[in-house]
């Protein structure tokens, strides 16, 4: 039943075979090895599979593989390519917006799409942008202060 | 979810044969914000999706002098940035950017949403006020069905199952028009427990010519306040009618009570979201 | 006090590492997404198992047929009770549970009965429905008072009284004449009649509470095989490596030498990860079909499986002084325990109420706290073991005391807020406390006494609550230090980094000891064939536990260190230093050695490496169990008060909470940042249970088993980052480690109660069950303008 499938993720081109019922986020995590994105809700309501669709984020356990062909994948691990952390990585280093770890590839994927797009969000923006998101560990308050400071990084940086 | 094929049509053609070919099997997949969830949740097994999520002919939004056009593959996300619905459809705009969450809004389309008919969808009502039509086809040809007559029952609509909806069409208002739409939710990103939407247009001494109101999240499908809407017109619009116009709303809801509220507490959420909806639209309308 | 490594307290001034807010040391495997959980290892021709489950409440099981299911293509075997051991596990209290029904009943829906293993897991699940199961249906009960009335027609565990007593189950007691009652705590203490007789205002109450879940992100998955000798092997995302490893041992009569346990990093635990049920599933999978076997809940069997906290009713009553003292408290608490208590639940009679009995000097104390079985699934162990739902009753009933006597909340729990030397409700004498510091920084951060002012259709109130925990002493921790050539330190614990931030505090507590900073620590963990024996991070025992033992081997190692440095240097042990990877002089610190030089020389001798040890253990006397007395049951008692600002919908019944402060009594904090990533995160996780969350069951069956209607807050129903303040009020404990006393699960306890206050104070609705949806506020909010 498996079918040839072809995906492009974080700048590379990938062939892999799959069933046609398996999702984004499982053919990352199964077949790619590609294990950032977690699943954890697999109905849409957590955002720990986020991942990036051209940019935008969208939640892995609700797109499938085959849908993702044609546009450019991105995780976690495609954020900062080889040396040095991408300065959103940095802030959640520096302000303790990481804990056990589980919703932090979402998190930051879905601050990234934020910042792409507006260079100077406001606390409610950064607020909606991760309010797919969920975190049962932070209570969110390290999360948001570490994407304006990411915010401000990058407008000095660029 | 378990097990299916997905089929990838290369166009409308395309995929209108591969619907005709698995009648009764095959299921359209678009942006699978809605399908998704409910295949997980094993509540419907079939056999073939058709994906016309890459169909990006589909994906437009025209304002003209008609009225608005939105192709059925356009996102929520894009309805909710778009500028020209801002300026001139606040209301689906407002609608939008309050439904689900970023990464859903960017996959799922507002015609999946209507497809759908899920009782607590938010687009209906709203649409549903607009007096907005949904354009349909098959290989046997095309045809416009009015929202009025779309939502059947409890997520059954008027669309076969060969069909593919296009795109919605929401007609020109009147001038001095308004229309104002809220949810009360639990979350930020649920969907609603309750929710009304109201369009309303004013003749130049500012009493109701129009009135249309509808209800979603109370009944099985989105439901219209044909009573509240008599009371409105030709009135000039008080507290002491708001309040009217609130109870004669509640009074055609049908709610049950479920995981989002019983059915007494839905009914009060009417009364009070009523009120609120429809002097903001009369607002509107006036500034208009 | 028994502390068999004593460790002194260096002044927190000398401190250069412990006491700062460091890095955590996981953060950048955690942020480039390098970190690995269970689930993201995948193994070539691995077999996918999934349960047959119980659709019914309670009942017999009469036959199962597995024949279509395993002439299905693609299933590979079914593990039947028969095939399991008729052991009774539990941890805590009580061993009710078998790992599947061999006693032929099932006590409720979703119960497993037979694991069906398959190429895939799809393949696995149509096999699951092809499972024939003919039951003989049971009446059942669902209600915990009506479970403990006793004539209750329905006995749900007939034969508790041959159930054996959990690990720690000392505290709690058979309940032999209550037919449907897991296990029953008692206090005594003074002579509450008496209490009553002199009080001049009586206040009474009944509050009740919902069951609610962990919401933890990462869902259960564990994976066991068989190794070529026989050695059986878990892995699972789930904590306490050694303690499983004992279990399996126990219920599999395997040699602790055929036993290994594994984990990864976990997703949040939240005292949802310590039950064995699923290992044993996965484990006897293994074993029959000598396959490298997975188990992964959906999310919705992780409703299930998931041990939720039991819901709960609660009587209390005060005796008041018109000055404003308490002189006599009161309480009767029932827990709905579900099918079985073993996941920790059982324990909960004494647990309900660890958050409130060491808050106030109370006189006369007499309670009564059961857990009732029901035929709802089963509960256990979450973030405080329930001190939030006696918290959430005792701390309300404050502020119906203040109001009966007319006096101000803050007021009145300063005037019997807890001293030095008070006794706690155990008998416990209470040293080094700072409650009073603690709930005043709370009201003073929240500007208390400043009346906020609503707008529109909102009005806003504040609230306050006070909570003490107890880091509960179960079981001795041991830990390895290792000094690295490269002057690399390397510590190996055998608890978890479920994402509390341990592997940082011990990487801490290492780095001060050699004056190194914390990215020379290396800590491993998460095997039983390379980590030292410990219990698990439960309880909020780690700091204290596991951090001793570090402390104590990096001295052991240092020891040996300065040992064979003082022979190369020709200086006496007791002369040398350690800083930066170099071993030096006191007196002469030009005078220095690498570490590596010592390896050098030293291995020509014979020295390949160091290994310094350590651990500790805490013994504690035993509990009278007619009267919940004993004079040292927790090694220390940390406080953490809540203020809180709420504004209230008067048309709809919506909350917000809109500022939240806290100030908390940890000692002498070892990682400040941590403590307020912790303090932060119950905050919000309260919000949820408090407001939002509910685990709805209707019969027995689940209703919100999803994150779609099992609420939990996103950031849109946290206050704005500025509005949470935390600060640190205690003062150092001498008898703890750097002066530090845990915080772990005290960060839910008192949230409830600030919550209901601020409620009452907003509105003048007093809310008597939680979670307080915006439903009952509504009509709480009707109510009471009818009367008014
Ligand atoms: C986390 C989350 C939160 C959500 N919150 C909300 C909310 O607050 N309010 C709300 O209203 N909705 C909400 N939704 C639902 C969701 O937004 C919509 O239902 C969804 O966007 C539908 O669009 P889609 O393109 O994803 O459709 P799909 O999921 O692909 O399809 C939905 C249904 O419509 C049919 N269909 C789709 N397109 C067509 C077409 N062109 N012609 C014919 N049939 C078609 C499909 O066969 C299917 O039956 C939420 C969903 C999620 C996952
Ligand atoms: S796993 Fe996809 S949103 Fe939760
Ligand atoms: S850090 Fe654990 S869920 Fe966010």
């Amino acid at each position: 039943m498996k079918q040839l499938l072809q995906l492009k993720v974080n700048g590379e081109e990938y062939e892999v075979f799959a069933e046609p019922w398996k999702t984004l986020v499982e053919v990352l995590r199964e077949e790619l090895g590609i294990t950032a994105a977690k699943e954890s809700c697999n109905t849409g309501n957590c955002g720990a599979c986020t991942v990036l669709l051209d940019g935008k984020a969208v939640k892995g356990c609700l797109v499938l593989a085959s849908q993702a062909r044609g546009h450019d994948v991105m995780t976690l691990e495609g954020l900062s390519n080889g040396d040095g952390l991408h300065p959103i990585q940095q802030a959640f280093i520096d302000h303790f917006a990481v804990q056990c770890g589980f919703c932090t590839s979402g998190m930051i994927l879905s601050a990234k799409a934020l910042l792409d797009e507006n260079k100077d969000p406001t606390e409610d923006d950064v607020r909606k942008a991760i309010a797919g998101n969920l975190c049962r560990c932070t209570g969110y308050k390290k999360i948001v202060e570490a994407i304006l400071v990411a915010a401000e990084a990058m407008k000095q940086e660029a | 979810m378990l097990r299916f094929e997905v089929l990838h049509p290369h166009d409308l053609a395309d995929a209108f044969d591969m619907l005709t070919q698995h009648e009764g099997e095959a299921k359209i997949i678009a942006g699978g914000q809605g399908l998704m969830p409910v295949l997980k949740h094993r509540q419907l097994t079939p056999r073939q999706l058709v994906n016309i999520r890459n169909l990006s002919d589909l994906d437009y939004i025209v304002d003209g002098k008609d009225g608005l056009r939105i192709g059925a593959l356009t996102t929520h996300q894009a309805v909710e940035n778009s500028a020209i619905i801002k300026k001139r459809w606040p209301v689906l705009a407002e609608m939008e950017a309050r439904l689900g969450d970023i990464q859903t809004r960017n996959w799922g389309t507002l015609v999946g949403n209507v497809c759908q008919a899920s009782p607590t969808g938010d687009p209906a009502p709203v649409l549903l006020a607009l007096g907005a039509c949904l354009k349909v086809a098959s290989n046997r040809g095309e045809r416009l069905i009015a929202l009025d007559d779309f939502f059947l029952d409890y997520q059954k609509t008027a669309l076969k199952g060969v069909e593919i909806a296009l795109e919605i069409q929401v007609p020109k208002q009147p001038a001095r028009s308004g229309a104002a739409y809220h949810k009360e939710s639990y979350r930020w990103t649920d969907s609603p427990i309750a929710s009304v939407a109201a369009a309303v247009t004013l003749d130049e001494r500012d009493r109701v010519k129009g009135a249309r109101i509808f209800m979603q999240a109370v009944c099985p499908a989105p439901i219209r306040a044909r009573q509240a809407e008599d009371l409105l017109a030709g009135q000039q619009v008080n507290n002491g009618l708001l309040d009217q116009v609130a109870q004669a709303t509640a009074g055609v809801a049908c709610p049950i009570s479920d995981v989002y509220g019983t059915a007494e507490y839905k009914m009060e959420m009417v009364k009070v979201i009523t009120r609120q909806v429809v002097s903001q639209a009369i607002k509107q309308a006036q500034a208009a | 006090m028994t502390q068999t490594s004593v460790v002194l307290t260096e002044l927190p001034a000398q401190l250069e590492v412990v006491g700062k807010g460091v890095p955590r040391v996981d953060a950048l495997d955690k942020v480039t997404g390098k970190a690995k959980y269970t689930g993201d290892f995948r193994e070539q021709g691995m077999l996918f198992a999934k349960l047959v489950r119980s659709p019914h409440p309670h009942a017999n099981i009469k036959n199962i047929d597995v024949s279509a299911a395993l002439a299905y293509p693609g299933v590979k075997g079914i593990v039947l009770p028969e095939d399991a051991p008729d052991r009774r596990m539990g941890y805590f209290a009580t061993c009710d549970r078998q790992v599947l029904p061999k006693d032929g009943r099932v006590r409720y829906v979703g119960e497993p009965i037979a694991v069906v293993v398959a190429t895939t897991s799809e393949i696995a699940e149509e096999a699951v429905a092809l499972v024939r199961v003919d039951y003989e249906a049971l009446p059942a009960i669902f209600d915990a008072e009506e479970a403990m009335s006793p004539d209750c027609p329905v006995a749900i565990h007939p034969m508790k009284h041959t159930y054996s007593k959990g690990s720690a189950g000392g505290a709690v007691q058979a309940v032999p004449e209550i037919p449907n009652a897991a296990s029953r705590f008692k206090i005594r203490k003074g002579d509450v009649e008496k209490g009553f007789k002199e009080a001049d205002v009586i206040v009474e109450n009944r509050f009740t509470v919902a069951r609610v879940g962990h919401g933890r992100m990462e869902k259960y998955i564990a994976d066991a095989w068989m190794e070529a000798d026989g050695t059986l092997v878990v892995r699972r995302a789930k904590k306490g490596i050694w303690r499983d490893k004992d279990w399996l041992c126990q219920l599999f009569g395997l040699p602790a030498s055929k036993v290994r346990v594994m984990e990864s990093y976990i997703g949040g635990d939240f005292g949802g990860k310590g039950w064995v049920a699923f290992e044993g599933l996965v484990a006897l999978a293994a074993m029959k079909l000598k396959r490298l076997v997975r188990l992964e809940s959906t999310r919705e069997e992780d409703f299930h499986d998931g041990t939720m906290a039991p819901g709960a009713v609660m009587y209390i009553k005060d005796g008041l002084k018109k000055d404003g003292t308490i002189v006599a408290r009161e309480t009767t608490m029932i827990l709905e325990g579900g099918g079985y208590t073993g996941g920790g639940s059982g324990q909960s009679a004494l647990c309900i109420h660890n958050g409130i009995l060491a808050c106030y000097n109370i006189p006369n104390w007499k309670s009564d706290g059961y857990v009732a079985y029901t035929n709802n699934p089963p509960t256990g162990t979450l973030r405080g073991v329930d001190a939030p739902r006696g918290s959430w009753a005792a701390e309300s009933q404050m502020d119906c005391d203040a109001h009966a006597l007319g006096m101000d909340p803050l007021e009145f729990r300063l005037k019997n807020v807890a001293r030095e030397g008070d006794t706690c409700a155990l008998g416990q004498v209470l040293q080094h406390i700072s409650p009073r510091e603690a709930i005043e920084k709370a009201a003073e951060l929240i500007q208390w006494g400043a009346k906020s002012e609503g707008d529109g259709d909102w009005k806003r109130g504040k609230g306050l609550g006070l909570a003490n925990y107890g880091v509960a002493p179960m079981a001795p921790s041991d830990v390895l230090v290792k000094v690295i050539r490269d002057g690399t330190i390397e510590v190996r614990h055998g608890t978890d980094e479920v994402g509390q931030g341990l592997n940082t505090v011990v990487a801490q507590l290492a780095a001060e000891e050699f004056k190194i900073k914390t990215d020379r620590v290396k800590v491993i963990f998460g095997d039983t064939l390379t980590a030292p024996w410990d219990y698990s991070s439960s309880a909020s025992r780690c700091t204290w536990f596991t951090g001793n033992a570090t402390v104590a081997a990096a001295r052991d190692a240092k020891q040996q260190l300065f040992m064979l440095a003082g022979k190369r240097m020709g200086v006496a042990a007791e002369e040398l230093d350690t800083r930066d990877g170099r071993v030096f002089c006191k007196t002469a610190p030009e005078k220095s050695i690498p570490f590596s030089d010592l390896f050098q020389y030293e291995s020509a001798i014979g020295h390949g490496e160091i290994l310094g040890k350590g651990y500790y253990r805490y013994q504690r006397q035993p509990f009278d169990p007619e009267t919940g007395q004993c004079a040292n049951y927790y090694p220390t008692y940390p406080y953490l008060a809540y203020g809180v600002e709420a504004a209230v919908n008067t048309r709809t019944g919506e909350v917000r909470v809109l500022k939240v402060s806290a100030g908390v009594d940890v000692g002498q904090p070892i990682n400040i940042k941590m403590i307020e990533g912790q303090i932060e995160g119950g905050i919000v996780m309260a919000i949820g249970q408090s407001l939002l969350e509910e685990v709805m069951l209707k019969n027995g069956v689940h209703v919100n088993a999803n994150f779609g209607t099992y609420r939990m807050p996103t950031v849109m129903e946290s206050p704005y980052a500025a509005n949470i303040k935390v600060e640190s009020v205690g003062k150092p404990d001498p008898t703890g480690l750097h002066g530090g006393k845990p915080l772990g699960e005290m960060v839910l306890i008192p949230f409830f109660a600030a919550l209901g206050n601020a409620i009452y104070d907003a509105t003048g609705v007093r809310m008597t069950h939680s979670p307080m949806t915006r439903e009952s506020v509504f009509w709480g909010l009707r109510q009471h303008a009818n009367a008014h």
